[in-house]
């Protein structure tokens, strides 16, 4: 029997949200994919042609949780009018907001992966692209605005942005004042650093320091380690 | 866009700032001799600046000082004006998340259309355009998010530095004052309750007041009529004739007496931005978020106390001040003391503009400041322990009204409304 395209896309975002409700109650460790697979109505030989572990679900979960984001940003009105900052407070915030009524399981998943530092990079690497993405396109549409060049570092800013994020859900997920005010504060006044740092290109300034100091002195210092006589 | 600083440490590093830039900007005059003036538009620039950035209490207080600013040079005046209306708005994100916190959806979802850039700073909050999907064009009045625990910090920093240097027992009531103040204005909620009292015992008279609309409202968001008007600054500039000023400005006192004498219950914060100035000499209140409600008996101790100074009746000021508890009675030899230089000038204030039958107020005069440094001395004064908070809402209401009036330039009548609510107090006792 075929199944069509709507109709394992359907499957697979039944067995994440399965996922994400037995995952809240029982933790990530106590949850079998049996479980999950019967919660969703599936069986228990087909949840593997979706999912080869646990671990899957989870980054399919942030995979879908970005795509969603993305399309939210754009449905916003004016959004492109904002000053870069202020996306970038909506960008996070949002996605906070849509993370809201899993908190329970975001909390879990960032101890076991995702928001772990531990985590293998090239696990977490599909949803991050995703998120980052969305980030570039903000990030894009101001270049372009300011009629400036694309920075030689940015993907590199950009995987550190990730980090930035990452560090802001740890404190959401921490976060004990009403409305997480606090949460908001602290993206409010960050959000305006890297707007600075964005628009002075303190990367890029800062790369070409490196550069100097890289080629004029390490690189001569490497030099010694060479043999000296060659026979 | 802004942030607030929320935290202890750099909220202290702001004030502290603000103090050190002044202090440059005094020794840059040194060396290059700037005029008086433009070092006052400077550091007034940069008091703003830093009050502004501290939202809460520190614009409040900003805008109580553009009420009592005998003390300030006109360029201070100036900036701290703009504070009752005009402030930097909120980080565009911030304004949906707080809409979506307490109105449950994104205001596009709510709205039919949103304006995310606010044309209004209430005094803990500020205010946005929209309209909804019946095309009801709404005022969305927001508290800035996070305020109440902004607040809390302000007042128990500002209380430990009152601490610290002497005071009489009339400072700290004053600052429960101001608690009480900032906590009502946080209330949206009772914020809205006090407008539709209004309306209901007001809506007969020559005023306009906004409508609610609850369906858009919570405690930290409040949705109203949006009011097409001018703030008296900018309805000044529109350079209204002398005789327009004059009625506008004697409907205002009308609506005043009328609030404290019939209804005993009045805005207690008359600052400029909570009135604004609309076509065919309209006037409408905006804010109602703190309203004083007064006993019976205050309202003709009131009457008294404007008799006795009239006559300059030295016996009936005392009488009229303890009915007022103002004094305690207990304290007749304190009054004897300070009564050249407290009671002669503060009964003066009370008794000017009733003496004739009509009243000029203009800022060359500057009547209105006149008994500041009168009030000042009785606040430092150790000798006063009491002073009621229900007349001192009722003077600071009246102070707020006159100065509006001297800004306005205006002729009105006081006397006969006083003679008017005399008869009704009469009648009714």
């Amino acid at each position: 029997m075929k199944i069509s395209k709507e109709q394992q896309q359907e499957t697979r975002l039944k067995l994440i949200a399965s996922a994400v409700e037995i995952i809240s109650e029982k933790g990530f460790r106590a949850t079998t994919m049996k479980a999950i697979a019967t919660h969703a109505g599936v069986g228990v030989a087909t949840i593997y042609n979706y999912f080869p572990n646990k671990d899957k679900i989870l980054y399919a979960y942030f995979e879908e949780q970005y795509i969603k984001l993305s399309d939210q940003l754009s449905e916003i009105d004016g959004f492109e009018e904002y000053a870069l900052n202020e996306q970038i407070q909506l960008l996070i915030e949002t996605s906070l907001d849509n993370f809201l009524e899993d908190r329970e399981f975001i909390q879990e998943a960032s101890y076991i992966a995702v928001f772990s530092p531990l985590t293998s990079f090239n696990e977490s690497k599909q949803a991050r692209t995703i998120f980052l993405d969305t980030a570039k396109d903000i990030w894009n549409q101001h270049i372009e605005k300011n009629g400036q060049n694309t920075p030689l570092t940015q993907d590199w800013m950009l995987l550190m942005f990730w980090e930035y994020y990452l560090g802001i859900v740890a404190y959401w997920l921490k976060d004990e004042s009403q409305n997480f005010n606090h949460t908001t504060q602290l993206i409010d006044k960050t959000s305006e650093i890297i707007k600075m740092g964005i628009e002075s290109d303190f990367m890029g300034k800062f790369m070409d320091l490196g550069t100097f100091m890289y080629r004029t002195h390490f690189h001569s210092y490497l030099d010694n380690f060479k043999p000296k006589n060659k026979l | 866009m802004e942030t607030i600083p929320t935290g202890k440490l750099s909220r202290l590093r702001v004030y502290g700032s603000m103090a050190g830039k002044v202090g440059y900007n005094k020794l840059k005059s040194k060396v290059t001799k700037t005029t008086q003036q433009e070092l006052d538009a400077q550091n007034s620039k940069v008091i703003f600046e830093a009050l502004t950035k501290l939202r809460g209490t520190a614009l409040k207080f900003a805008q109580m000082l553009s009420v009592e600013d005998m003390m300030l040079t006109e360029e201070y005046k100036k900036q701290l004006h703009k504070s009752t209306y005009r402030v930097k708005p909120l980080n565009r994100a911030i304004v949906r998340k707080t809409i979506k916190n307490e109105l449950e959806n994104y205001p596009e979802k709510i709205f039919a259309t949103f304006n995310t850039q606010a044309f209004a700073a209430a005094s803990l909050g500020q205010v946005h355009r929209a309209e909804d999907s019946e095309g009801n064009q709404l005022a969305i009045k927001m508290q800035y998010p996070g305020i109440d625990e902004t607040l809390r910090h302000d007042m128990s920093m500002i209380k430990v530095a009152y601490k610290m240097i002497p005071h009489s027992p009339l400072v700290e009531d004053m600052l429960d004052e101001v608690d009480e103040i900032i906590s009502k204005e946080v209330d949206y909620i009772a914020e809205a309750k006090h407008l539709e009292w209004f309306a209901q015992k007001m809506g007969h008279l020559d005023i306009v007041l906004p409508k609610v609309y609850h369906n858009y409202s919570s405690d930290k968001v409040l949705a109203m009529e949006y009011l097409e008007g001018k703030h008296l600054d900018t309805w000044l500039e529109t350079k209204p004739s002398q005789e327009v000023r004059n009625r506008v400005a004697q409907k205002l006192f009308d609506l005043y007496c009328y609030s404290f004498f019939e209804l005993k219950t009045f805005q207690a914060d008359s600052n400029i931005g909570n009135y604004l100035f609309m076509e065919n000499e309209k006037i409408a209140f905006l804010d109602f978020g703190c309203i004083k409600r007064v006993p019976d008996t205050f309202p003709p101790a009131v009457i008294d106390l404007v008799d006795a100074s009239i006559a300059q009746d030295r016996e009936a000021i005392l009488k009229a001040y303890i009915s007022l508890k103002m004094l305690t009675g207990e304290d007749d030899k304190a009054f004897e003391k300070y009564y050249e230089e407290v009671f002669v000038p503060y009964s003066e204030w009370t008794a000017k503009p009733y003496r004739e039958e009509s009243f000029h107020f203009s800022v060359e005069k500057d009547f209105a400041s006149s008994a500041m440094s009168a009030n000042l001395i009785m606040g430092k004064a150790k000798e006063f322990r009491v002073q009621s908070s229900d007349y001192v809402y009722f003077s600071r209401g009246l102070y707020g009204l006159y100065k509006i009036f001297e800004q306005m330039d205006v002729t009105i009548e006081l006397k006969s409304r006083l003679e008017k609510y005399r008869i009704h107090v009469n009648l009714r006792n």
